[in-house]
């Protein structure tokens, strides 16, 4: 009998995947070609400076003072409010571009600085965390969660992830890091959906500490585990589940917090620039619940900002409960993934001071959902594209519109097989 | 008749896209090349169209080509007037970089035609291939939509002309391959091919001497249609110099990956033997890795002149066209066709490496044709019988089976037939052949797994793909650009490499050994893989700056080791089948 064949019935399944990843590989230094966010727009740039800047200041000032305002660290330029991983991995692409090229990360002379063979560097360590992290994790999703389902829907279910057009866009064209949060998520929901609850405990919170929107997932990785948990046959074997994976969870933070752990202060500083309140409800547009409806209703006008962040906390908890209360009743395979979704999307859409590449977020789970709802995969991540295309008609981005559309043409494409 | 399928149309659409993405990419000197010749055919009169040298990128291509640039210019002057400025240094604004990468996107549409036309009595599956393997083309889409040229548009019309000829549409397909040659003078190596061909096949019966009047007229008329203006306007002359710049060496600064690459490596190595073996050099000190175009001489081997090179093309060619002489088949002229272009290729004067696509792009319609269905090759006509002889000629162990199966039934049916003119008898024979095809289909999978004494021609172009376009990635140098390069030959050579199908029907027949042909293929694609890890890391931390010439020499000498593999393969069939052709008569 003959090898299945898939793709026009031409290539078997192990070379499907081949050449699907080196496609996938072959898109991303496509894009990259293009240019990134804020590119010669001085003074402040845009984010691709912010991940140089935060290289620069990860790699020349002591731990200690990542997070504290210093003379060689003023947090008003591009100022660290990611989390301590993403410190971390500054660093590491730091010390790289250290190695290279050391003016495009110099201590403050680098402010703004743009060579041809920096932007090669800086894209080549995206594409390098997205081969680390993103590509194993999609892999070890579709091989958790495509299980039983037909080899080519499992092909369509890579293609959904690892062709993912915004992810595309925001990472390898304006420039981000996406890729490692969204990973590492993935990873954690591949490995409890795998019964490995423990090393999913400890990937959720790496992904947490690489960028705190992957909050974004907490209730439904919560509710996932808790349910789990009860499920245990005796009170006692469920205490001490909960107690095992509460134990990783602090173990992991601690371990990654550990250079502000000495002090109050120190910890405090960090998380005050984590958390900023003093935004407000909605920049510029994103497409939310608060931002259409501001049509009509003026938000922002009528209410002050302590109502409006009650009624988005209030908002955004009754659009996650339905999932939490599901997950903690029944946990499932799939359910942790429709959890996934519909806590990320209640928050997009609910919640406070949203940024519309927050979008990613409820994407992961929603491609990885492409086999059970083809549509929604298909036709979901055509709307954030259109947002895009809007906002490089706003100008001051990177990749001219007509190539963003190009790159939401092969998603719609799933839905249609 | 095949239409295009939804994934046909998916692929073109996905391709196109993947050339739009890159626009922003390197590009190298020739888009100002072809941006001045928008200028020069738009600002000057036509008389100064071959004498304009305001910027040093002069129009080195024929006329129509220089047309096709005016009609272009009449569409730039809407996106950006600027572009049409005749100047020595131009700097393009973001308006005309799209303009240009587009319009070469846009003239890509005459190869996505020529290659419908040529596969639109072909299976789905047969047709699909036929677009992936020249569409993504990793050739192509470095030297047109990174690179910048206009190849894409240029293959189209040989693939055009090499399908109307394989059906039989002799002047037509003359007239397509007049406009090409016109287009871009390198395609007159196809010359002797066409001209052979044609006197042959064309111009006989009992109206041969009024057919070939028709013949020349037509051609007479393009080629008037094309250089006319500027014979009237005495220009010829000034037209000839520019498009044949005599003076240039053998060697291209980058060796193209040929006959002469391998010769001119002997020489490196007798340079740097003899010395040792108490030897004096025959010739003065002198160097062909200086990489300067026009002065290289060999210090040990004979020098080679032009005029030796062209000698050798025509021996090189001799097998091929005495074999299209003495069987002029429709079927066989796109493989005789290829087998010319590889011929100059790799036996020419000066030849760029960009030249290899002249081979491969029509290769790679011809190569999808290993998905050749019965009901594809069974084509019922006056002559079927003889096109299905020969149109074996030159093609894989697959399709020759096919053929012959397909000839052999034909003649159980025509023998079934009686005087087989009558209509009924016709069907009931097909509804039987039909039945015959289900069992050809059986007996031929087994058959692809047990007769492996050949690799299949798929397995040829793999290695002709992979070799020739291997030597086209040091046109594009940048950092930048370095892993899309290798990505595009990586994902075409394993896509065509899954393509042969090799290991499955080896599984099949039950088989753990491939064939020592198919092994040694292998072993050689793997080969790039050692070759391009030494060139682009390990030279240069062994010897850093020194030696550069070193690496360029390594890839260009093992992708002609290929190249010639793959020629010679080729050639040994023709002079096969021409000795086995004489034995039948």
């Amino acid at each position: 009998m003959a090898e299945a064949r898939y793709l026009g019935n031409l290539f078997t399944y192990k070379t499907c995947v081949a050449l699907l990843t080196l496609s996938a590989v072959l898109i991303r230094c496509i894009v990259g070609l293009h240019s990134y966010s804020g590119a010669q727009n001085p003074p402040t740039f845009g984010d691709y400076e912010a991940q140089r800047h935060w290289m620069e200041t990860t790699l020349h000032t002591p731990m200690l003072e990542w997070y504290q305002e210093t003379p060689d660290n003023p947090l008003s330029y591009w100022g660290l409010d990611y989390p301590p991983l993403s410190a971390y991995q500054s660093w590491l692409c730091g010390k790289v571009l250290d190695f290279f090229e050391p003016e495009a990360v110099a201590l403050k002379s680098s402010r703004g600085y743009e060579t041809q063979s920096s932007k090669v560097l800086m894209r080549w360590t995206v594409l390098a965390f997205d081969l680390l992290v993103y590509f194993p994790a999609m892999l070890a999703c579709v091989a958790v969660f495509g299980a039983r389902r037909p080899p080519e829907q499992r092909l369509w279910l890579l293609a959904a992830t690892l062709l993912q057009p915004a992810l595309l866009l925001i990472d390898h064209g304006h420039f981000q890091y996406n890729c490692i949060s969204l990973g590492l998520a993935a990873g954690a929901a591949a490995a409890i959906a795998a019964n490995w609850v423990h090393v999913g405990a400890v990937l959720y919170c790496l992904s947490l500490n690489h960028k705190h929107m992957a909050a974004y997932f907490a209730p439904a990785f919560f509710a996932h585990l808790l349910g789990r948990c009860l499920q245990q046959p005796t009170f006692s074997c469920k205490v001490r589940a909960v107690v095992s994976l509460g134990l990783m969870v602090v173990g992991t933070f601690v371990m990654l917090w550990s250079p502000w752990l000495g002090s109050w202060a120190a910890a405090r500083q960090v998380l005050t620039r984590l958390i900023p309140l003093s935004r407000g409800i909605f920049e510029d547009y994103v497409a939310n619940f608060w931002c259409v409806s501001n049509v009509i209703f003026k938000w922002k006008l009528r209410l002050s900002q302590q109502v409006l962040a009650k009624a988005c906390l209030v908002t955004t908890l009754a659009a996650i409960l339905p999932g939490l209360v599901a997950q903690i009743r029944r946990p499932s395979k799939q359910g942790l993934l429709l959890a996934m979704a519909q806590s990320s999307l209640s928050f997009f859409l609910f919640s406070y001071q949203v940024h519309e590449k927050s979008i990613l977020f409820p994407l992961l789970p929603i491609s990885l959902l492409a086999a059970d709802f083809p549509l929604l995969a298909a036709w979901f991540p055509a709307s954030p594209m259109f947002l895009a295309a809007a906002q490089a008609a706003t100008g001051a981005r990177a990749i001219p519109r007509g190539h963003r559309l190009v790159l939401g043409v092969p998603s719609t494409g799933i839905g249609a097989k | 008749m095949a239409q295009l399928t939804l994934l046909g149309a998916r692929c073109v659409a996905a391709v196109t896209g993947l050339k739009l993405l890159l626009a922003p990419a390197y590009r190298s000197t020739d888009f100002e090349v072809h941006r001045n010749w928008l200028a020069v055919a738009s600002q000057t009169p036509i008389q100064r169209w071959y004498e304009e040298d305001t910027s040093e990128w002069t129009l080195d291509y024929p006329p129509t080509f220089a047309w096709f640039e005016w009609l272009l210019a009449q569409a730039a002057r809407a996106v950006d007037p600027a572009m049409l400025k005749v100047e020595a240094n131009h700097s393009p604004s973001p308006a005309t970089v799209l303009f240009q990468r587009i319009s070469v996107i846009a003239s890509d549409a005459v190869l996505i035609f020529g290659l419908l036309f040529a596969t639109r009595k072909c299976g789905v599956k047969h047709q699909l291939v036929a677009l992936l393997l020249v569409l993504l083309n990793p050739g192509l889409l470095l030297v047109d939509h990174i690179h910048f040229q206009y190849n894409g548009m240029l293959l189209g019309l040989l693939v055009w002309s090499l399908a109307l000829m394989a059906e039989g549409q002799d002047l037509a397909g003359a007239i397509v391959f007049t406009v090409l040659v016109t287009m871009k003078h390198l395609f007159a190596c196809l010359g002797p091919l066409y001209a052979v061909y044609l006197l042959r096949h064309y111009c006989r019966g009992d109206r041969a001497v009024s057919k070939f009047m028709l013949l020349a007229a037509s051609v007479s008329a393009v080629v008037a249609a094309s250089f006319g203006p500027f014979i009237v306007h005495g220009q010829l002359k000034q037209v000839l110099w520019r498009l044949f710049p005599f003076g240039r060496g053998l060697l291209h600064a980058f060796w193209a990956p040929n006959f002469w690459a391998l010769y001119a490596a002997l020489d490196q190595f007798l340079r740097a033997l003899l010395p040792r073996l108490g030897l004096v050099l025959p010739h003065a000190a002198s160097s062909i890795t200086g990489g300067l175009v026009g002065s290289s001489s060999f210090s040990v081997l004979p020098n080679i002149t032009p005029a030796m090179t062209l000698i050798s093309v025509f021996l090189g060619m001799t097998p091929c066209l005495i074999q299209t002489w003495r069987q002029p088949a429709p079927g066989a002229f796109p493989f005789a066709a290829v087998h010319a272009c590889l011929t100059s290729f790799l036996l020419g004067f000066h030849v760029h490496e960009k030249a290899i696509l002249m081979a491969t792009v029509p290769l790679g319609w011809l190569a999808a044709s290993s998905y050749m269905t019965f009901e594809d090759a069974y084509v019922p006509s006056e002559n079927a019988d003889r096109d299905l002889h020969t149109a074996a000629v030159g093609a894989g162990p697959v399709r020759r089976q096919l053929l012959r199966s397909a000839s052999e039934m034909q003649d159980e049916t025509s023998a079934g037939r009686g005087s087989g003119k009558d209509h009924e008898s016709t069907t009931s024979a097909s509804a039987g052949l039909s039945r015959k095809a289900e069992a050809w289909h059986q007996s031929a999978t087994v058959d692809t797994g047990t007769s492996r004494g050949e690799a299949s021609q798929l397995m040829e172009y793999c290695v002709l793909s992979t070799a020739g376009h291997y030597a086209l990635l040091p046109l594009i140098f940048t950092l930048q650009e370095y892993p899309i390069k290798v990505l595009l030959l990586l994902v075409s050579t394993i896509g065509i490499g899954a393509l042969t199908g090799d290991d499955d029907a080896q599984q099949q027949a039950g088989r753990r050994q491939a064939s020592k042909t198919v092994a040694i293929a292998k072993l050689y694609l793997l080969g790039f893989a050692v070759v391009e890890g030494y060139c682009a890391v390990l030279h240069f931390l062994i010897f850093g700056e020194q030696l550069p010439f070193v690496p360029l020499m390594l890839r260009s000498v093992y992708s002609a080791m290929g190249v010639t593999a793959v020629w010679i393969r080729w050639t040994t069939r023709f002079f096969h089948q021409s000795s086995s052709k004489t034995k039948h008569v």
